[in-house]
C-alpha cells in the first residue's frame, strides 16, 4: 500500500509548477506527471493541485474527470493495457483478444488486477487500423494483436520488458506516394522561401494554391491566416491539430513521424505569415510514444536557428513551439475545445461566433490546422502554388493522403489525386468485393455500393482522410452500433441534441437487433439525426447521426425485421 | 447601432446584444432553458435556436449566444425552427418528464406526444446551478463531472463542499429539481445543501440587510408560523 504524504504532494507540485508554469494551462500537464507518478490521481492530489493553482476544488475534479485517461477512482495497474475497440480492430477479432486478455488475467475490462500489475481498458482509435487488432500497454502500441500473442505480452510484462527502451513507433504502412510525398526538399526551403517574401504575399502564395483544411471541414487555409493576420492583437498563436482522434484515421500519425521537419516548417511559415511567436502541437496521449521524439527533433531546430529567436537570420522572427499533450477526447480535435483543452479547462467546444481566428488560446488570435495542413503550406511555399494545384479537380486542388483500413487486400496510407472515385480506390487497395465504403470515419458516410462512381473531393465526399472498407459478409448493423457508442462516450454531453440524441439512437439500434423497430420508429429516428445535425453545437453532435443516417438507408433491407443473432455484438 | 432584421421587423440594437435580446426587445418570444440573465450565456440546451441567413444558405443557431449582426436576416418562428425545437423538448421531456418547466415548454410548442422512451432522470445538466453558484455567488462550490452520458453535477469529490453558502441559489435556478430539494432522495440533492439548508435569513441579526429572491421563500413560511 503506497501511502501518499500531502507535504510531499504539495512539494511536488510546486516543482511541476516550476517546469509548466503557474496558470491554468499548467493543469493538464501537472495531472498528467502526478498520474505518472501515483498511477491515479486521487481526491487528495486533485484538492492540492487546486490549492496549488488557485483554482476551485470542483474545476479541478471537473477537468480530471473529463479526459478518459485519468484515473480519478482506483489505482491503475502498472501496466495499462487498452484494447481499440473501433470498428476496424473490431472486424479484425477484437472480441477474441478481448476474452483471451481477460482469462489471461483474470479480470472484466475497467477492472484492476489485485497485485496491481495490471489494469484493462477499452479506447477508441489507436490509429494503427491498418495493423489492427491494436492495442496500448502503458506507452507502447502493438500491431496485430491475437489472442496467443496477448499471453506473450502479458509475460513480457511480468518480466518488465515493455519498460525496456524498444522501437516505440510502429510504422504505417505506406502504400501509395503522389506529389506530396514524393517531392523533395533540401532543409527547410519552405520556410527560407518564406521569410524572402512578405507575410501578405506568404498568405498570398497559399490562396493561389486553393489550399483547403485537410482536418475534415476543408475551410480555405489562407482565408483562415489572413484573418489572423489582420487582427491587431500582438500576441498570436499557431496550433497544429495533432489530436487525430476519427476512427479510421492514422495519416497525422505517418506524418508527424515521417515529415516531421515539413510539418514544423509549416507551422513556421503560418507563425510568420499572422505574425505568431509561439505554437503548439497538441498531440493525442494515444500518440505519446512520439513525444519524445517530437521533441529531440524541436531541439534540433533551435539548435540549427530555426526555431527560437531571429529564426534562419531574419531579425525579429521569433517562434517557438512547445508539445501539448491531450488526455483522451475525441472531441479535443474539435479547434474550439482543443484550445479549451490547452488552456486546462474541460475540452468542451465553445460558442461559435467568436472563431479562434480572432477568439482563441486566452482570448486572443489563434489558427488551428491539421497537420496535413501544415505540411501542404510548406510545400507550397517550397514548390510553388502552381506546382501543388496541378493535381486534383475545379473546387478540390491538390493531392490527399487517406488512411484505409478495413475488408481490403491492401490497408495503409494512400496518397490519391481529389476527384478519385471509390471504384478506383476500391480497385487500388484491393476491395473490390466491399458492400459499403464508410468515408470521414465515424461521423463521416457510409456509402453503399451503388453510389461507388462518387468522387473523393470537398465537393463530393469531404473526409479528414479516414476509409473504412466493408466487405460482403459484415453486419451493418453492428456497424452503426459500434459508431453510435462511440458518439455515446465521446460526445462531451454540453447540448441536448448530441447527449441524448445519441443515446435514442442506440435504443433505436437495440429496437432493430431485437427486430422490434416498426419503420415509422425508425423515420422518426432519422428526424432526430436530423434536428442534431442542425441544432447541435459542434461538429461532433452535427455528424453523428450521418453514419445512422446513410446505413439505414443504404442498408434497410438487411436492418429491417432482423432477428438477434446469438453472437454478442460481433460485427465479423 | 446595429441592423438587423426580424421576422421582417427591422431592429436596431447596440453592439454586443445578442439575437435572443433583440427578439425580446420587439415581442419576440423565444424559448430558453439554460439562459439566465446574469449568467454568462451557455447555449446548451439548444431550445432558442432561431434561423438565420437567406435563401438556401441558412442555418440554426442559438439566439442565446449569437450576436446581432449587421444585416442579419432572423427568423424565430419559422418551420424548420419549430420542428427542430419540438424535437428538442421531447428529448428533455424523455429524460425528466417531471420538469414542470419543461413542461410548460413542450405545451406552449403544442408538443403532445413524446415519442422517446422515458428515463426519470432528476438533472437535464443546462448548468444553471454551475454558474450561479461560480457566478453570483462567488461561490464555485459545485461543478460538472464526466462527459457525455456520464456526466453529472455535484460537489468536488461527492462531499459536502466546504466552501457552498447554503445559499440555495442553486435550487432556486433548477428547472428539473422540484423534487429534488423535497428530500425525497437525499443521495440524489446536488449539493447536499438542501438537506440541512438553514437559510441565513432566519438568523436576523446577522444578515438582517440580506436580499431575497426566493419567492415564495421556505424560510419565510416557516417563520410566519
Ligand atoms: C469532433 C471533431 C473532431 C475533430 N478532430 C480533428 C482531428 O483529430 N484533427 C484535425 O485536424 N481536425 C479535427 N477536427 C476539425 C477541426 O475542428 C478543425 O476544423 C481543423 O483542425 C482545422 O484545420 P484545417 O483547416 O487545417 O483542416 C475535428 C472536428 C470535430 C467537430
Ligand atoms: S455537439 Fe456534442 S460534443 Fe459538441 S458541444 Fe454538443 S454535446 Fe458536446
Ligand atoms: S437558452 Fe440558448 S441554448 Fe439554452
Amino acid at each position: 500500500m503506497q501511502v501518499i504524504y500531502r507535504q510531499k504532494i504539495v512539494e511536488e507540485i510546486e516543482e511541476l509548477k516550476n517546469i509548466y508554469g503557474d496558470d491554468r494551462s499548467s493543469l493538464l500537464p501537472i495531472l498528467h506527471a502526478m498520474q505518472d507518478k501515483y498511477q491515479y490521481i486521487p481526491d487528495r492530489i486533485l484538492q492540492s493541485v487546486a490549492h496549488a493553482l488557485e483554482i476551485h476544488p470542483a474545476e479541478v475534479e471537473a477537468v480530471a474527470s473529463f479526459y478518459s485517461f485519468f484515473e480519478t477512482r482506483e489505482k491503475l495497474g502498472k501496466y495499462v493495457i487498452r484494447l481499440c475497440q473501433t470498428v476496424t480492430c473490431d472486424m479484425k477479432g477484437k472480441h477474441k483478444v478481448a476474452r483471451q486478455l481477460q482469462n489471461e488475467l483474470g479480470i472484466k475490462f475497467g477492472e484492476t488486477t489485485k497485485d496491481g500489475m495490471f489494469s484493462l481498458r477499452y479506447t477508441n482509435c489507436l490509429g494503427l487500423c491498418d495493423q489492427g487488432p491494436a492495442m496500448l500497454v502503458n506507452d507502447r502500441l502493438f500491431a496485430h494483436v491475437t489472442p496467443e500473442k496477448t499471453q506473450r505480452i502479458i509475460e513480457e510484462c511480468h518480466r518488465d520488458f515493455i519498460r525496456s527502451e524498444f522501437p516505440r513507433v510502429v510504422p504505417s504502412i505506406l502504400r501509395k506516394t503522389g506529389s506530396l510525398l514524393n517531392a523533395e526538399t533540401t532543409g527547410a526551403e519552405g520556410l527560407k522561401n518564406a521569410l524572402g517574401k512578405k507575410p501578405a504575399e506568404v498568405i498570398e502564395e497559399i490562396r493561389k494554391s486553393n489550399l483547403k483544411g485537410r482536418g475534415g471541414a476543408g475551410f480555405p487555409t489562407a482565408f483562415k491566416w489572413q484573418l489572423a493576420a489582420e487582427d491587431s492583437s500582438e500576441t498570436k498563436y499557431v496550433v497544429c491539430n495533432a489530436d487525430e482522434g476519427e476512427p479510421g484515421t492514422f495519416k497525422d500519425r505517418f506524418l508527424l513521424y515521417d515529415r516531421t521537419d515539413l510539418i514544423l516548417d509549416g507551422m513556421t511559415i503560418g507563425a510568420y505569415a499572422i505574425g505568431a511567436s509561439q505554437g503548439f502541437i497538441y498531440l493525442r496521449i494515444e500518440y505519446r510514444y512520439m513525444q519524445k521524439y517530437l521533441e529531440a527533433a524541436l531541439e534540433k531546430r533551435r539548435q540549427q536557428g530555426l526555431l527560437g529567436e531571429n529564426i534562419a537570420g531574419r531579425k525579429g522572427f521569433n517562434f517557438d513551439i512547445q508539445i501539448r499533450m491531450g488526455a483522451g477526447a475525441y472531441v479535443c480535435g474539435e479547434e474550439t475545445a482543443l484550445i479549451e483543452s490547452l488552456e486546462g479547462e474541460r475540452g468542451e467546444p465553445r460558442n461559435r461566433p467568436p472563431f479562434p481566428v480572432d477568439t482563441g488560446f486566452f482570448g486572443r488570435p489563434t489558427i488551428v490546422n491539421n497537420v496535413e495542413t501544415f505540411l501542404g503550406a510548406a510545400l507550397i511555399l517550397t514548390k510553388g502554388a502552381q506546382w501543388f494545384a496541378e493535381h486534383g479537380t475545379d473546387k478540390s486542388k491538390g493531392t490527399k493522403l487517406y488512411s484505409i483500413s478495413g475488408d481490403c487486400e491492401k490497408p495503409g496510407i494512400y496518397e490519391f489525386a481529389f476527384g478519385t472515385s471509390i471504384n478506383e480506390l476500391l480497385i487500388e487497395v484491393g476491395g473490390e468485393n466491399a458492400k459499403a465504403v464508410q468515408i470521414g470515419g465515424a461521423s463521416g458516410l457510409c456509402i453503399s455500393s451503388v453510389e461507388f462512381d462518387r468522387k473523393l473531393s470537398f465537393e463530393d465526399l469531404s473526409s479528414g482522410g479516414s476509409v473504412i472498407i466493408f466487405g460482403p459478409d459484415r453486419d451493418m448493423l453492428q456497424v452503426a452500433k459500434n459508431f453510435s457508442n462511440f458518439f455515446i462516450e465521446e460526445s462531451c454531453g454540453q447540448c441536448t441534441p448530441c447527449r441524448i440524441g445519441n443515446i435514442k439512437i442506440r435504443e433505436g439500434i437495440s429496437l432493430l437487433e431485437k427486430g422490434k423497430c416498426s419503420s415509422s420508429y425508425l423515420k422518426e429516428l432519422v428526424k432526430l439525426s436530423d434536428t442534431m445535425r442542425l441544432t447541435s453545437k459542434c461538429g461532433l453532435g452535427q455528424s453523428s447521426g450521418n453514419a445512422f443516417t446513410t446505413i439505414m438507408e443504404g442498408f434497410r433491407e438487411e436492418i429491417l425485421g432482423k432477428a438477434l443473432n446469438s453472437t454478442e455484438g460481433d460485427i465479423s | 447601432m446595429i441592423k438587423l432584421k426580424i421576422n421582417g421587423l427591422n431592429v436596431s440594437v447596440e453592439k454586443g446584444t445578442t439575437i435572443l435580446e433583440a427578439a425580446q426587445s420587439v415581442g419576440f418570444p423565444i424559448p430558453t432553458l439554460c439562459h439566465m440573465e446574469g449568467l454568462t450565456p451557455y447555449g446548451a440546451c439548444r431550445l432558442c435556436v432561431v434561423e438565420i441567413g437567406t435563401g438556401d444558405r441558412t442555418k440554426l443557431v442559438t439566439s442565446c449566444t449569437y450576436p446581432a449582426e449587421e444585416g442579419l436576416v432572423v427568423r424565430t418562428a419559422s418551420e424548420r425552427v419549430l420542428k427542430a425545437r419540438r424535437m428538442i423538448v421531447e428529448l428533455l421531456l424523455a429524460s425528466c418528464p417531471q420538469s414542470k418547466t419543461i413542461q410548460d415548454i413542450a405545451s406552449k410548442l403544442h408538443v403532445t406526444q413524446q415519442r422517446f422512451r422515458q428515463e426519470h432522470e432528476d438533472c437535464i445538466l443546462c448548468g444553471l446551478c454551475v454558474r450561479m453558484c461560480k457566478e453570483q455567488m462567488m461561490a464555485g462550490a459545485i461543478g460538472f463531472r464526466g462527459r457525455g452520458q456520464n456526466r453529472s453535477i455535484g460537489t468536488p469529490f461527492d462531499i459536502k463542499s466546504e466552501v457552498c453558502r447554503l445559499c440555495g441559489g442553486c435550487i432556486y435556478v433548477c428547472p428539473a429539481c422540484q423534487l429534488r430539494c423535497t428530500f425525497t432522495e437525499p443521495d440524489k440533492a446536488i449539493c447536499g445543501g438542501c438537506l440541512n439548508l438553514s437559510p441565513p435569513c432566519v438568523d436576523k441579526d446577522q444578515f438582517h440587510d440580506m436580499m431575497c429572491y426566493m419567492d415564495p421563500c421556505v424560510a419565510c413560511e416557516i417563520k410566519e408560523d
